[in-house]
């Protein structure tokens, strides 16, 4: 209302007005909370309870930002999961298939490389997934495709070095240039030594141990580097006396190569073995003879799968910020060290974040005030990068049904595959992975269940406190107009009594 | 007594009938009318000697109550100012929103964080980012309107000032007019006399009048804070300067010097003034709320959208710089002040030992010696004394202004310059009475990809769009912030700069997102206390988004209690109102039987004469 002037003997009229516009206004609000439902239109009109309705309401709002998120992060967890749990298949097939027997095709490659080849692709589309142009397995990168393509990462191209090359400049490194996995074999009378080329390099055998039965051959093994093995006929060897030399490979296994002296060696078995001779320095002759090639069969077999687990684990450790370590070289079959590889002239297979100190943390998932579930994947953890590297060493080598060695080559390396599918206990798995993004999902479901009652309870408290009950108006406008009409009548009668109408 | 002293007599009571009958008349064609006092006509015995000799009609009497004409006076006035205060303050509840609409203030708010949430949950995505950037435009944009709208009920009120005024002045010039020709002729006429009641009837609407009555009949009329209106002969004339299109920098100030809008002079007759407002001399009344409306409560309410705005800016860009130990004696703090912005502030912690009493000092970068010295409540801190220093001269030269601090507080700590732009401030080392606890500065990062996650996310559009750093140059940039606050359009132009702080950030890294969420959400500040949030004691501590509910609910509290107590007094009002025609009003009934006595009376007086006359043609026919 305003103030306006007022004439006293309109007085009692006026205030009758007055009244009847006041009660007007009330039930047009009511009809207005009926049609809204809203108790006000304005925070003033709200009363005490606005600070509940405000700040309950910047609560929910929150709650709901939290449950965007979480409804983001389960759908993006699943496709994960199920990315993961197709990487998880690939290495059970790929051990599997690496069982099978040796039986090379026409172009080198047997059924379970080919295999190995398609799940190699296969692994690359499940880390390249993305959800809504955001790339699951790249960490923070999110905008990049983690992955180089197959043909890339097997065969690079004119400039950048792929699996293939590494794993052969390995080989030739290891294998060095007399094949013996840069050993050197000397023959002096009735010795043999066996001796690391040159102390402290990287490549090839390394000798752990020497040890000779029988007591007519006296081995000594010197640790010093160079490391060496020395084999001594002092007496006349008797058939059945064996010598041992004990060698570690690049990959840390272990191989014993072990030759016996027979006094009529049998054909067929002569790397295993060498002939008595007629003196101790024939014989020494012999057994370096035998020493020689059955070293040079461990070199061209056990050596050589090793050396591709060595340069397909180096390739696949390698990313942007930590480019892959390779032989320096050429010549490779000389190389006396390793160099780290540059994005100019090796593949980077992994492009996205590799600065995260965990991959998890790569993806926060605020789920709740203070709770955030780590939801992230980086396809360079460790485990996809065994799935990747070891798919890689078979789909990466050829083995020649020509090449006398093929079969011991390739089940040395199969061998090696096998083990390493299966997860040795301290590595990472495929399954670990899977237990945590499983994890993750279960607590953000949780999460958002516990948001659920919490913003049940928040809404009632706003509702109750902004909005009208339309009974209550109900009831409210019929009182209300039982009053204005009861008024309207009683001011009509009390209008038509005047002594004016009397006189 | 003779037949024909009847007859006298009856004529005299013909003629105070008649008489009556024009008062009855005069009060039933005047019910209706605004200002009208019911009349009576008092009738008294007309003597001749020692008899009676007739009757007379007296003077008209005005039915008054003259005390609560006063009081009615003085609650008219109260009803005006609470009225004119719920009609602004709903209109000002209202620009906030309807509750839980989209137009809400918390609403946009709370879409802007949850835009944030969704940006921290998927960093890199361009929808995300897209949302954000929605989420900040919508939130600047509303408090510029709001800010504007503000400004824009500040210029209403002040040209309802001005018409008031105006008003005020016509009402003025009537009542000496008729003053005057109650004073040049009959001084009880009723006619008149109601004229000047109605005159200071409106007049009260306006202002608290207080009205005198002299003993010459005139009247003196002045506020109840003693602003002297009209002396019973001649009327002040008012004056107000109005200013068009308020600006949140127009602010009332008692130096007219300072005052950038209008106010109420009364001019004397050398032409001079003084300023009315400056004293208080009005103090209910329309006028009263409206220099209320404008001086304070809407000054309030941009103050409080300032603070927000200005919080919401400097929490998104403002990194702390802590202070690094220096091992004594004498033992202190290094901070380092790279990119110290004008209106960073610099804070030092010391005690004084064994005592144990706390200090706090802030130090302001002001480059602007005309804000020199700044007040203390230049900083929301309502414990810490503030200093103005400037940078321009290099930082030796800051310390030098530090150290005088240190004079002007006797502080015993020291203020040095160690090299680059270091500041260490120290304790007194073998005297042993201070030891300094800490040193830090908040400094605002103005540019996007500095390695900081801070960014100058808001940026102040009224000056081309730079980092608002609670710079004090030229004036506080708080001042009216909210209207000029936007989103830096380098951000709007490159959403990455969302996510990128750094030449090598990846597009999915949480770390910016989540500290804009943070600084939104979990970061709490203290706000000024001129917002009217809290007090200048103990002023609001809380986040960004704690103080913009604050705010709503201010204003919808405000809203309320002026409704209610708008409600309440005019309540009063009509009740007073209601006494005060009781003796006043004109009840026609009563009129009518005043009527009807009245005709009898007519018929009786005139059957006296007939039998007079009969009487007489009895005699003569003798």
């Amino acid at each position: 209302m305003s103030i306006d002037p007022f004439s006293p003997g309109l007085i009692s009229s006026r205030t009758t007005g007055n009244m009847f516009v006041s009660l007007r206004a009330q039930i047009e609000d009511l009809q207005r909370q009926l049609a809204t439902g809203k108790k006000a239109d304005t925070f003033g009109g709200l009363g005490f309870g606005r600070r509940v309705a405000l700040d309950f309401r910047a609560r929910l709002s929150l709650i709901e930002g939290y449950d965007n998120n979480v409804a983001n992060a389960t759908v993006r967890l699943s496709l994960m999961t199920q990315g993961v749990e197709s990487l998880r298949k690939l290495a059970q097939d790929g051990k599997a298939s690496a069982l099978n027997g040796f039986a090379p095709g026409a172009d080198g490659l047997t059924a379970s490389q080919r295999l190995s080849q398609e799940g190699i692709k296969q692994a690359i589309d499940v880390l390249n997934g993305d959800i809504a142009g955001r790339y699951m397995f790249a960490g923070r990168a999110t905008d990049v495709k983690p992955v180089e393509t197959y043909a890339l990462i097997l065969n690079g191209d004119a400039t950048h070095a792929g699996l293939k090359q590494l794993i052969d400049q390995r080989q030739q490194a290891d294998r060095g240039a007399t094949g013996l996995g840069r050993l050197n074999l000397t023959n002096v009378a009735a010795n043999v030594t066996l001796a690391e080329q040159a102390a402290g390099l990287p490549f090839g055998f390394k000798i752990a141990g020497a040890s000779a039965d029988g007591g007519n051959i006296a081995a000594t093994y010197a640790g010093a580097p160079p490391a060496s093995a020395a084999f001594d006929v002092n007496t006349q060897a008797a058939d059945g006396d064996k010598v041992r030399v004990v060698l570690d490979l690049p990959d840390g296994t272990q191989q014993t190569v072990e030759l016996v002296a027979r006094t009529t060696p049998s054909a067929g078995a002569a790397e295993n073995a060498f002939a008595i001779g007629a003196t101790v320095n024939a014989t020494a002759a012999n057994l370096a003879t035998a020493l020689q090639a059955a070293v040079s069969k461990a070199a061209a077999t056990t050596l050589s799968a090793a050396s591709a687990q060595v340069a397909a684990n180096d390739f696949f450790a390698g990313s942007v910020s930590s480019p892959p370590v390779r032989v320096n070289g050429p010549p490779f079959d000389t190389a006396i060290g390793t160099i780290a590889g540059t994005p100019a002239n090796t593949v980077i297979w992994y492009k996205g974040d590799d600065t995260s100190p965990t991959a998890r943390a790569t993806a926060p998932v605020q789920a709740d005030a203070a709770q955030v579930v780590a939801t992230g994947a980086q396809a360079n953890e460790a485990a996809f990068r065994v799935v990747l590297a070891q798919l890689g060493v078979l789909a990466a080598q050829t083995f020649s049904p020509t090449d006398p060695d093929a079969q011991a080559r390739y089940e040395a390396n199969t061998d090696r595959v096998r083990t390493q599918l299966a997860f040795p206990a301290g590595t990472q798995s495929i399954e670990h992975i899977a237990t945590e993004l499983a994890l993750a999902d279960a607590t953000l479901r949780s999460a958002k269940e516990r948001h659920g009652t919490t913003k049940g309870v928040l809404q009632d408290a706003v509702d109750s406190v902004e909005n009208a009950a339309s009974e209550e108006v109900a009831t409210a406008i019929l009182a209300l107009q039982t009053r204005l009409q009861a008024s309207y009548q009683t001011t009509s009668i009390l209008s038509r009594l005047s002594l004016t109408n009397f006189i | 007594m003779g037949v024909l002293q009847a007859m006298q007599s009856a004529l005299s009571g013909l003629r105070a009938t008649q008489a009556g009958l024009d008062v009855v008349a005069q009060n039933i064609a005047n019910a209706d009318s605004v200002g009208y006092t019911r009349r009576v006509l008092p009738l008294t015995q007309q003597v001749s000697g020692e008899t009676t000799t007739g009757v007379k009609a007296g003077a008209v009497q005005r039915m008054l109550d003259i005390l609560l004409q006063r009081q009615l006076r003085l609650e008219t006035a109260g009803a005006a100012y609470t009225d004119v205060k719920a009609n602004y303050t709903a209109e000002l509840d209202s620009l906030f929103g309807a509750p839980g609409s989209e137009s809400a203030l918390d609403t946009t708010l709370n879409k802007f964080t949850q835009a944030l949430q969704g940006l921290v949950n998927d960093p890199g995505s361009f929808t995300a980012r897209a949302t954000v950037l929605a989420g900040a435009t919508n939130l600047a944009a509303q408090l510029n309107g709001l800010s504007q709208q503000i400004q824009t009920m500040r210029t209403n009120a002040e040209a309802a000032i001005a018409s008031n005024v105006q008003h005020t002045n016509d009402l003025l010039d009537q009542l000496q007019q008729v003053n005057d020709h109650i004073l040049a002729g009959n001084t009880n006429n009723a006619a008149l006399l109601d004229q000047r009641d109605q005159i200071i009837d409106d007049l009260s609407r306006l202002m608290d009048v207080r009205v005198t009555r002299l003993d010459s009949g005139s009247v003196n009329v002045m506020t109840t804070g003693g602003l002297a209106l009209f002396d019973g002969v001649a009327a002040v004339n008012l004056k107000f300067d109005v200013r068009n299109n308020l600006t949140p920098q127009s602010l009332y100030d008692i130096d007219p010097t300072k005052r950038t809008v209008g106010t109420i002079m009364v001019e004397n007759a050398s032409g001079g003034g003084f300023d009315v407002l400056s004293t208080n001399l009005i103090r209910s009344g329309e006028i009263a709320g409206l220099v209320e409306l404008r001086d304070k409560i809407l000054v309030e309410a941009q103050t409080q959208l300032d603070q927000l705005a200005a919080g919401l800016a400097s929490v998104l860009a403002d990194r702390t710089q802590a202070g690094t130990a220096v091992v004594g004696p004498p033992a202190g703090f290094d901070v380092d002040l790279t990119g110290l912005q004008n209106g960073n502030v610099i804070t030092l912690d010391y005690i004084d030992t064994p005592a144990g009493t706390t200090h706090r000092v802030s130090f302001i970068r002001v480059e602007d010696p005309s804000q020199l010295p700044l007040d203390d409540a230049a900083t929301a801190d309502p414990n810490d004394r503030v200093f103005g220093i400037s940078f321009g001269g290099g930082f030796a030269a800051a310390a030098t202004q530090m150290q005088a601090a240190f004079t002007s507080l006797g502080a015993n700590v020291v203020a040095s310059n160690p090299g680059g732009s270091t500041i260490r401030i120290v304790d007194d080392g073998a005297g042993n009475t201070t030891d300094v606890t800490g040193l830090s500065a908040k400094i605002t990062v103005t540019t996007l990809t500095s390695g900081n996650v801070e960014l100058p996310f808001f940026v102040d559009g009224g000056l081309n769009d730079t980092p608002f750093t609670g710079s004090f140059e030229g004036g506080a940039h708080t001042l009216g912030f909210a209207q000029r606050i936007r989103l830096n359009p380098a951000i709007a132009g490159d959403a990455s700069k969302l996510v990128q702080f750094a030449a090598t950030t990846l597009a999915g890294d949480a770390t910016r997102p989540q500290h804009l969420l943070d600084a939104l959400t979990n970061s709490s500040r203290l706000f000024a206390p001129e917002s009217g949030i809290g007090g200048s004691a103990a002023p609001y501590g809380g986040t960004i988004s704690d103080f913009a509910r604050r705010i709503v609910e201010t204003q919808g509290a405000n809203a309320q209690n002026a409704q209610s107590l708008n409600q309440g007094q005019s309540i009063v009002l009509t009740s007073l109102q209601q006494r005060f025609a009781e003796t006043a009003g004109v009840n026609v009934d009563r009129e009518l039987s005043n009527l009807v006595t009245l005709q009898t009376a007519y018929a009786a007086n005139a059957r006296v004469i007939t039998a007079t006359k009969e009487m007489m043609d009895l005699l003569l026919r003798l």
